[in-house]
């Protein structure tokens, strides 16, 4: 135990003079005020709608204004702006008005053949028309929206903050890694571990010393993180359980990185080959439906996105927690099984 | 020129011993046999709203009794409320809808939320609602002909664009964070060893200047990229899109290698650069986002360049009359490498020059 404090201190204090100790203290900080900014903007996106504002073809405030109430709006001069609009990048839709025809023109990018109908613009203005003049007409729907009883105990947060959550806990998970796999490879170059080996700290004291400050930093920045996303509704027992659990995956990911790669470039290799990997799991984690999520069932990470997913929008169970952690577990055990020789080859 | 070619020629040799070339093939390798074996090609999206109509007015709208008909459509009638509160229960990103016909021939529509849903949602399914129901109905309430004429519809493209297979629809950001910032990575790595090895040191003592050096940098990546990009996209995509692909891919090769040089140039070794990288790759893949969810695109995204990228590959990975945005994307990317390639050169020169 004191050989592993000493390295840990070792390490704190050749941090703090290259300023990474002070760089993987504010860069998780960096990273929430991006998603601390970002996420409200994804939240709070709402259909945009393309209107024309000027020349004979300008739509009228009264509907402008009407239009803003209910979606974004964007003040186009003429219909050629708009339509550039609607084929740019983006879901956009346009409206104008026919002078001719004295009626409006609700511009939709595509739309299926026959349909004269549907679409947001062309509702919108239906909808103004007719409360502006058949304002004594009973209402044809009674609209009432509830949250059954049933979901009374789930988050009431999105599930975007929920997904920018465990995606920043995972992204953590893969830093972590890299800054342990890259800090073996340095001592190597440097000629660290050498010393290392004549002196009482055992291997597994150097590794074990090297990974307190990462494990720390993560627990720290998991409260911090629940804070500002607002997800203190979830179980933080569950989250500190998940994040204790998936520091084994941390460090098996830093060793691999740290073990086989020979020098820094090697090393880089490994990490980001290893974290390629790790994102498309996740992304197939987010984009894929149920039905289909074992396509990434082979991902130690895509578990780890998973469970604490289900813990931050509250639907997951201490069954569920413990099986999937288990999985989890299991995949990292497999992992370090199979490059077992190589690791303890790369660390000699 | 002959020294650049050496300095490549030792440059591709020292990335293949380092295996980071090898590295970046065998990755491309596993994951286009995911994406080929794995990855699903046809997705049919699970229910989003879950139906129960007694009023049957909707259902015999929509036609979609037969439970076949309503797969992929996003819709699942079922045959009471307890069924649509069990569907929102088990997804939990499903809404419910139960509607029933009340004694004054107005519509009960009851919508069943999901704790997080946004007020904002809830008015525009109110409005769609309510307008849906003037148009169906064919007793009081209805739609006179002048409101209909109020407003007329058309559109820029008929017909909806074919569905795109899923694992070719994630494509783009799999180049982008594959083989599109490879540089960042590469190139902070191999400075910072040849800055550990001592070998820039020696350079300095050689007849060739820093900018052979640097190209000779940059043109291993664009190598170690080009084998990567084929061996994902060839497989996937055949030719198809191919040339403008790779084009798009190159461009933003560079400039991830512009930024690499940057941070190689500030920062002694990867270690102390790995945490700005990776404040780099999430800045740069957050435009994704907006790739797979479309209402979301605001200006400000358009300002990271990876925007640009990802929705560049888009266009030419799935043609959609939409060529404009694949040259919009190289001149917003090629504006970017011819900015930040000469700065990262002077940079790299200044801060090297004054090391050694």
């Amino acid at each position: 135990m004191k050989q592993l404090l000493a390295v840990f201190r070792f390490d704190i204090i050749r941090n703090m003079k290259s300023f990474m100790g002070v760089y993987m203290l504010i860069f998780p900080v960096i990273l929430l005020i991006i998603l601390r900014s970002f996420l409200p903007s994804v939240e709070s996106s709402e259909r945009l709608v393309a209107i024309v504002s000027e020349g004979p073809n300008a739509v009228n405030a009264e509907m402008i204004q009407y239009f803003d109430e209910v979606s974004e709006v964007k003040t186009y001069d003429s219909i050629e702006d708009m339509e550039n609009k609607l084929r740019n990048t983006g879901t956009a839709e346009g409206l104008y008005w026919d002078p001719a025809e004295e009626q409006y023109v609700s511009v939709l990018e595509r739309s299926e053949e026959g349909n004269a109908v549907f679409s947001f613009s062309a509702q919108t203005v239906r909808r103004h028309y007719y409360e502006k003049n058949y304002p004594n007409e009973p209402s044809i729907i009674n609209f009432i929206s509830v949250v059954p009883d049933e979901l009374a105990d789930r988050s009431a947060v999105s599930p975007v903050s929920t997904m920018g959550g465990a995606i920043f806990l995972v992204y953590m998970m893969l830093i972590t890694s890299f800054v342990i796999g890259l800090g073996i490879v340095n001592d190597k170059e440097e000629g660290t571990d050498r010393a290392i080996r004549v002196s009482p700290v055992s291997k597994i004291d150097y590794f074990f010393g090297k990974s307190i400050q990462p494990l720390l930093i993560i627990l720290i920045y998991t409260i911090i993180s629940l804070l500002s996303l607002k997800l203190l509704g979830a179980n933080i027992l569950q989250v500190y359980l998940v994040v204790v659990a998936s520091f084994a995956l941390t460090l098996l990911l830093g060793l691999i990185i740290g073990a086989l790669g020979k020098n820094e470039t090697e090393a880089m290799g490994y990490g980001k080959a290893l974290s390629t990997v790790a994102i498309l799991a996740i992304l197939g984690g987010t984009l894929l439906p149920d039905s289909w999520q074992w396509a990434v069932w082979w991902a130690p990470h895509y578990w780890v996105y998973n469970i604490l997913e289900e813990i931050f929008t509250q639907t997951g169970s201490w069954v569920n927690l413990g099986w999937k952690t288990a999985i989890m577990l299991g995949l990292t055990g497999t992992i370090f099984v199979l490059l077992r020789k190589k690791i303890i080859k790369g660390l000699s | 020129m002959n020294k650049l070619g050496s300095i490549l020629r030792k440059d591709i040799l020292l990335g293949t011993k380092n295996i980071f070339v090898i590295m970046e093939v065998a990755t491309a390798v596993l994951i286009v046999l995911l994406l080929l074996f794995v990855f699903p090609k046809d997705l049919r999206s699970e229910p989003v709203i879950y139906i129960h109509d007694s009023s049957g007015m909707l259902e015999k709208t929509l036609n979609a009794k037969d439970p076949e008909e309503e797969e992929g459509t996003g819709y699942n009638f079922v045959d009471n409320k307890e069924a649509a509160i069990e569907g929102i229960v088990d997804n939990s990103l499903a809404l419910g809808l139960v509607i029933t016909k009340q004694p004054d021939a107005a519509y009960q529509i009851e919508l069943l939320k999901q704790p997080y849903t946004s007020p904002n949602l809830v008015r525009d399914i109110e409005n769609e609602m309510a307008d849906l129901f003037h148009i169906i109905t064919s007793s009081v309430g209805a739609y006179s002909p002048d409101v209909y004429e109020a407003v007329k519809l058309t559109s820029l493209q008929s017909g909806q664009r074919d569905a795109l297979p899923f694992n070719k629809m994630v494509l783009p950001p799999i180049l982008l964070m594959m083989v599109g910032i490879l540089g960042i990575f590469a190139m902070v790595s191999l400075i910072g060893q040849e800055r550990a090895d001592l070998t820039i040191r020696a350079y300095r003592v050689t007849p060739a200047g820093l900018w052979q050096f640097i190209i000779s940098k940059h043109l291993t990546i664009l190598f170690t990229g080009f084998l990567s990009f084929s061996i994902i996209y060839l497989p996937m995509m055949g030719f198809a899109g191919y040339f403008s692909s790779l084009l798009i891919i190159v461009l933003t090769i560079i400039m991830g290698s512009a930024i690499g040089v940057i941070l190689g140039s500030f920062f002694k070794n990867p270690m102390e650069a790995i945490l700005w990288i990776f404040i780099l790759l999430f800045i740069l893949g957050l435009p994704a986002v907006s790739l797979f969810l479309p209402t979301f695109s605001p200006d400000w995204l358009k300002i990271i360049p990876s925007y640009h990228t990802l929705f560049a590959l888009d266009a030419s990975i799935f043609p959609d009359n939409n060529s404009h945005i694949i040259w919009q994307g190289v001149a917003v990317l090629a504006g970017i490498c011819l900015f930040l390639f000469p700065l990262s050169a002077i940079i790299f020169k200044k801060v090297i020059g004054r090391e050694t």
